[in-house]
């Protein structure tokens, strides 16, 4: 199996490809700042996105919060919506280098988005476009927290506005290429049917200079194009 | 107080449920089906925010104007537009289709 560790150039390809990333998590942060400044406080508010950094879990304990539960409960709540980052946590591990510590760091910046954007398919990651899409989420998401909290009276409710399906319309548009590699953003070359010749897996070196090369215009696949045609390769069987 | 309490419970919670597996695993190859099973977490994972983020209203099960959305979005990425802009006409369905309900 061909394991992906990262490349010299996956860091500026997780910055990008993290970069659209950060209007629709800015829309949920502030949808969150503009909910819970009322009831918790805006500053109890943006240290909650600071520090716990799961709009999932941070939504979680306020309904239950709002609805009159107690902490207990929706400590409980919100924890059990995060147990995905377990099976998640599970899934990068093999695909990851360095000792304990490097690899603790690493886990700890794990988000839903990242770890879409790492996924080179196969069950491979590219570890180092998942830690560097992180930044551009946890800025959305505090600043979006803060301007929710700070605007919250001037801006309504976001959803008003629509920004509440950016957040679906964007993991779609990870999705797609997931299942149909040919309808990625950008991807206009013609279809070509792949015998198992071409199976880069058969072919160390025509793997490595996929892995290096640009033409794969697939978004989450981009950096490692011959990992994505593996993944169609076997998903079109 | 307690909000501070939950606070840290939930922070500490979550760096636990996202550490465990690269702490534990990292590095190791695991077997073969296995891997078969990793391959479709990713998938699985963006499913299941797109239903939940379309269809629940905290917590029941609805359809309302974000399904619309959703199925502009769908489409224009389907045409190859790029995300941002297929968002951006999801929304303004969006929200035009709560204006006129």
């Amino acid at each position: 199996m061909v394991v992906m560790r990262g490349t010299p150039r996956a860091w500026p390809e997780g910055l990008r490809a993290s970069l659209p990333l950060g209007l629709p998590v800015a829309a949920v942060g502030m949808s969150f700042g503009i909910l819970a400044a009322p009831l918790l406080g805006g500053i109890t508010s943006i240290v909650m996105s600071a520090v716990v950094w799961s709009g999932t879990a941070q939504f979680a304990a306020l309904s239950i919060l709002t609805s009159g539960g107690g902490m207990a409960l929706a400590a409980g709540a919100a924890l059990l919506a995060n147990t995905r980052f377990l099976p998640m946590g599970f899934a990068i591990a093999p695909s990851m280098t360095g000792g304990p510590l490097r690899r603790f760091f690493t886990g700890a910046v794990l988000a839903d988005a990242s770890f879409v954007i790492g996924h080179r398919g196969g069950g491979r990651f590219d570890i180092s476009a998942l830690a560097w899409a992180a930044p551009v989420q946890y800025v959305a998401w505090v600043g979006g927290t803060v301007v929710g909290v700070t605007g919250a009276s001037a801006i309504g409710d976001p959803s008003r506005w629509g920004l509440d399906v950016f957040f679906p319309v964007f993991y779609l548009s990870l999705l797609l290429p997931e299942l149909f590699p040919e309808h990625a953003p950008g991807n206009r070359r013609p279809r070509r049917r792949l015998g198992r010749s071409d199976h880069p897996r058969l072919d160390p070196h025509r793997a490595a200079r996929g892995a290096g090369s640009r033409r794969g215009s697939c978004r989450t696949h981009r950096t490692l194009g011959a990992a994505s045609v593996s993944w169609a390769v076997q998903h079109r069987r | 107080m307690r909000t501070w309490i939950l606070i840290i419970v939930l922070a500490a919670g979550t760096v636990l449920l996202k550490t465990i597996g690269p702490v534990l695993a990292g590095g190791r190859q695991p077997p073969a089906p296995l891997t078969r099973v990793i391959a479709l977490v990713a998938p699985a994972v963006i499913s299941a925010l797109i239903v939940t983020g379309t269809f629940t209203a905290g917590r029941h099960l609805v359809i309302d104007a974000r399904a619309a959305g959703l199925a502009v979005g769908a489409i224009a990425l389907w045409l190859r537009v790029p995300a941002v802009l297929a968002m951006i006409m999801a929304a303004i369905v969006c929200a035009l289709l709560r204006f006129a309900v």
